[in-house]
């Protein structure tokens, strides 16, 4: 479990990213953390695995105050996939990317194979197990980034715009990947602007702006109507505008929103008829 | 560390008489605070000099900027420090060390209050070539993007375990190749994006350039270019004569 308790961050010579945040997540879920550029919702993140220490408040993961634990320490609970997976590829091949996360937790040289490829299973990456990372393309490597820290196992996992690059078949792929980690209790916090994709696949939303939670609740609280996304500067897809319509002219808005798109189009090709 | 060193080359934008000045007069100026450091090797004539780049600092409003910067230093200072004691004398390190320090915080200083685009202007103004002037300004805008760069990769490769402050130097050399790869890839890779862009944007299509801004030297600038140099020639020539008080002359008996 992850408590926030009245957390405030300022960074030097710049704005407060942070004010006043208190928040429990819960161990097992997908909480999805939505809002413009510069609400805070990276500063926040960054808290979790200790990169940012609060200038006010504490952040507790797993009982422990990260005030009093290192990054690398945090890392073993919290792993961080950074927007840019340029960030942290360096290794010749797909294989070393992964290894490397492994070595620095300490996994013995005869688990790494089991894991490195249970993992790059898990993200569809077996074909490029020998590749070199950075020959592959925006989307792969983004699969590559999340894949070195999936493999970590640790039971929370973040990801900064994990839906960047990636094609529909690809999102699919990674929204049913999602759900297999929560399945295995693993703690999911997703940062995107794909509202479709939280849509489909969390079970909380938390909307940020300002450095303040504006919105905390079900996916049905934060997308019920085009007045909510307005207020929370969020701008909605053509999906979902049809499933508001849809659903007002049928009285299902609530049921609609998190109806995978496949369902809802055979719905309405029905309803057509 | 050096992060913050880097911090040093960004600029922002303040009204101070320091931001003011034309960028051919901080260029000046800080070229004498150059031959300065370099014309001196004992500790108290760059003591003084330093000293003297303090008001300049607090009319600027840049001081706390500089001593943030100057973190990033530390690690270098003392290794001068420590191996220039080992191999010559504690007076000699103690001068070589401000001596660094001097010239990095005089630049340090210039590139905090000059915009990259006026030191593109000045140096046109000075008759360089256009192509060596767009270079060097490119350079000096992308310090400050090189340091968040550094930052990023840095918190990207310690969310996976790694840890740059422990173990002994060699192992914190080797934890510093996650950062350095993608760091060259990155800066590689934006070179490229940068070249292809000045291209579309038809850089160097015409010999014949015309500037939006134009840049002219006032009264305040011909007033502290003089006086910058009389102090520092008077400085020179008082000092060499002997004339200067003792504590100038001063030596640490080691």
């Amino acid at each position: 479990m992850i408590e926030f308790r009245s957390v405030s961050y300022k960074y030097p010579d710049g704005p407060l990213a942070l004010e006043n945040v208190s928040m429990i997540i819960e161990q097992g879920c997908i909480l999805a953390l939505v809002g413009k550029n510069g609400a805070g919702k990276t500063t926040l993140v960054k808290c979790l695995n200790g990169l940012i220490k609060p200038t006010s408040g504490q952040v507790i993961v797993n009982g422990k105050n990260t005030r009093d634990a290192s990054v690398a320490e945090l890392s073993k609970t919290v792993g961080l996939v950074f927007q840019n997976p340029d960030n942290q590829l360096f290794s010749p091949t797909v294989r070393d990317e992964l290894a490397f996360s492994l070595k620095n937790r300490g996994t013995r040289e005869e688990d790494l194979e089991p894991l490195i490829d249970e993992t790059l299973k898990e993200f569809n990456l077996v074909h490029l197990k020998n590749r070199s990372p950075f020959l592959l393309s925006g989307g792969e490597r983004k699969r590559v980034a999340m894949a070195s820290l999936a493999c970590m196992k640790q039971p929370v996992l973040v990801m900064d715009e994990p839906t960047q690059g990636q094609d529909g078949t690809q999102k699919r792929n990674l929204e049913n990947m999602f759900r297999r980690l929560q399945e295995n209790g693993r703690t999911l916090i997703i940062v995107s602007h794909d509202v479709d994709f939280v849509a489909r696949l969390a079970n909380r939303v938390i909307v940020m702006e300002k450095g303040h939670v504006l919105v905390d609740g079900s996916v049905e609280d934060a997308f019920q109507s085009r007045q909510h996304l307005d207020v929370e500067h969020l701008v909605p897809t053509q999906e979902l505008e049809l499933k508001w319509f849809h659903g007002m002219k049928h009285g299902n808005v609530q049921g609609l929103i998190r109806m995978p798109r496949t369902e809802f189009f055979k719905e309405i090709r029905q309803r057509i008829r | 560390m050096s992060i913050n060193l880097l911090k040093g080359f960004e600029f922002r934008k303040k009204e101070t008489p320091v931001h003011s000045l034309d960028p051919r007069t901080k260029l000046a100026v800080t070229i004498m605070y150059t031959i300065m450091s370099l014309a001196f090797s004992r500790p108290m004539p760059l003591v003084f000099f330093m000293l003297t780049l303090l008001p300049y600092m607090i009319v600027g409003k840049i001081t706390r900027r500089w001593l943030a910067s100057m973190k990033g230093l530390w690690l270098i200072l003392s290794f001068i420090l420590v191996l220039n004691t080992l191999l010559t004398s504690l007076d000699f390190a103690i001068s070589m060390s401000l001596r660094v320090l001097l010239l990095v915080s005089a630049f340090t200083v210039f590139f905090m209050t000059v915009h990259p685009d006026d030191l593109a202007l000045a140096l046109l103004a000075m008759k360089v070539p256009f192509s060596f002037t767009f270079t060097l300004t490119l350079a000096t805008r992308f310090m400050p993007t090189l340091a968040r760069e550094a930052q990023s990769i840095m918190d990207a490769q310690r969310s996976r375990g790694l840890e740059l402050e422990s173990g002994g130097i060699i192992k914190r050399v080797k934890n510093m190749v996650p950062i350095i790869i993608p760091l060259i890839i990155q800066s590689i890779k934006r070179a490229f994006s940068v070249a292809e862009a000045l291209e579309s944007k038809a850089f160097g299509a015409s010999k014949h350039r015309t500037n939006y801004f134009e840049i002219s030297m006032r009264k305040r600038d011909w007033f502290v270019l003089l006086f910058t140099l009389l102090f520092v020639i008077s400085f020179i020539v008082l000092y060499h004569l002997p004339l200067l008080p003792p504590v100038f002359y001063f030596r640490i008996p080691y």
